[in-house]
């Protein structure tokens, strides 16, 4: 059964005009700004297929800064993102590009930079709004934009998963479902779990005393 | 949620549980959220319609399609062959699906297309019923059950079914509502379910430019008024000699063999006549 509850049919509030083209594009952005972390200060968006074809009418582009600034599907402030990010000195760049046929024709590839600190993400906005992440820095990743889901690099080593589990049971969470990408050359991983319950803060500085671990997000949308 | 329409109301016909106090108990236990929860997000939602629909009204944007824009208001003016009640209705969803494509916040139901006929029949009817707020909520909860059945027995968008899975649902939804509002009993509940949806059964998507203004809008329009055509026909004990759920039945199997280019593609129906690819061009000629 698809729809299980009535709010999937009366309880998405957005932004139109498109569910995939404005909300979803929006929600893609938004969680690509909470993997990086931070407001970049500069960003380069590439938009593909359909998206590339149909993104003015459908507010794509404004939907994406949107959520790079840090707006929800639901912001009616989505409008006025472009004038935001003018404002804030949000440094864009945008073009159409092609991922090639592997990639949902409505993906966009997002390029975060701070200074030193860079990021690319790509997702695709898969219809109704919802979403999946599908790469962060050429890793594979697959999760979309569900509540309580962890997200980890750390160096590819012994022990690694065992210390996230480890850390995980000391703050009582469950873990619902976990994957792992890995990229032999560099040596590093990504590692998604979504838990049954909200993920607190704190677990970031408990796994950060590991080693092994690069960097944590919590995206809880 | 419930397995058919047919399971929904008679389910409620012979436990004697009004229908929209069954639905909400369903969310309660397969959910396990408390019923005060949902009547809080009906209620977010209904306020986010109510205040689309104002917004709409006053705010003045400019469509991507140009030609398209400042249509509703048009509708706000006396009736010369519908009534005023129809009329501004029509005027309410026309309105609402300007807004949506003008990047207003709104509430997809079932999607953002199909956004502004719901909230534009349940008002009117409010209205013309004189209703309380806990009647239109109520009205709400029953809309949602049938859209959510519909979509799990056929489908809820047009890249699947064709428009019939987006206005032919809203306009179902909506009709099933304002029935349950005026009182009407479950088999007419059913007929007005089963006649909104086989008036426009077959009903393609076919945006021009790919884009959600042109004919969705207006679409909302027929949406409108197809609900409350079907919804006086049951209660005047007018029946549908096929019940809603072999309706949707076929619904499905209709969107399912529909051609590829009358499915959201853009590239069949009104969007490839001549006009509707000029505009293409002209929209798009510096990515073509």
């Amino acid at each position: 059964m698809k729809y299980t509850s009535i709010f999937d049919v009366i309880g998405h509030i957005m932004v139109g005009p498109s569910s995939s083209h404005t909300a979803g594009a929006c929600q893609i952005a938004y969680v690509a700004r909470l993997l990086f972390g931070k407001k970049p200060k500069t960003v380069k968006i590439g938009l593909h297929g359909s998206f590339a074809e149909t993104y003015k009418g459908h507010g794509t582009d404004i939907a994406i800064f949107a959520g790079l600034l840090g707006f929800t599907p639901e912001d009616d402030m989505i409008k006025n993102a472009f004038e935001i990010a003018e404002k804030e000195g949000l440094d864009y760049s945008f073009e159409l590009v092609d991922l090639g046929v592997d990639y949902h024709p409505n993906s966009v590839s997002i390029d975060m930079i701070d200074g030193s600190e860079k990021m690319n993400v790509i997702g695709a906005s898969i219809g109704g709004g919802n979403i999946i992440i599908n790469e962060i820095d050429g890793l594979e990743a697959g999760f979309g934009g569900e509540p309580n889901t962890l997200v980890i690099l750390n160096h590819d080593k012994i022990g690694a998963l065992a210390n996230i589990a480890n850390t995980l049971q000391k703050f009582k969470l469950n873990i619902g479902s976990m994957k792992i990408s890995r990229n032999l050359k560099k040596k590093i991983a990504l590692t998604w779990l979504e838990a049954d319950t909200a993920i607190p803060e704190d677990l970031i500085d408990e796994l950060k005393k590991y080693p092994e671990i690069i960097w944590v997000r919590i995206i809880n949308v | 949620m419930f397995e058919s329409i047919s399971n929904l109301l008679n389910e409620s016909k012979t436990t004697g549980i009004p229908l929209h106090e069954l639905i909400i108990n369903d969310e309660m236990e397969f959910h396990n959220i408390p019923k005060q929860i949902i009547i809080e997000k009906l209620n977010k939602s209904l306020g986010i319609m109510k205040l689309s629909l104002e917004k709409a009204l006053v705010e003045d944007f400019e469509l991507p399609i140009k030609e398209a824009s400042h249509q509703a208001k048009r509708m706000l003016s006396p009736g010369i062959f519908c009534g005023n009640n129809l009329k501004e209705a029509v005027g309410w969803a026309m309105a609402i699906g300007e807004y949506n494509s003008g990047m207003g916040l709104i509430v997809a139901c079932p999607t953002a297309g199909s956004s502004g006929t719901l909230p534009a029949v349940l008002f009117k009817a409010k209205e013309i019923l004189d209703k309380s707020d806990e009647d239109i909520l109520n009205a709400l909860v029953v809309a949602a059950a049938i859209g959510a059945i519909i979509g799990n027995n056929a489908m809820l968008s047009g890249s699947e079914g064709g428009c019939q899975a987006e206005i032919g649902v809203a306009s179902a939804m909506a009709a099933a509502a304002i029935t349950y509002m005026a009182g009407g009993t479950h088999l007419q509940i059913d007929n007005a379910i089963a006649l909104t949806l086989k008036n426009l059964l077959g009903l393609v998507c076919d945006p021009v430019a790919g884009l959600v203004i042109s004919p969705c809008i207006k679409r909302n329009a027929i949406g409108v008024v197809n609900a409350f055509l079907a919804a006086e026909m049951a209660l005047s004990g007018v029946t549908s000699i096929i019940p809603a759920d072999e309706v949707v039945d076929a619904m499905m199997k209709v969107g399912r063999k529909m051609p590829y280019e009358l499915k959201e593609t853009g590239k069949g129906g009104i969007a490839a006549t001549k006009t509707g690819k000029r505009i293409r061009k002209s929209l798009f000629s510096d990515i073509l």
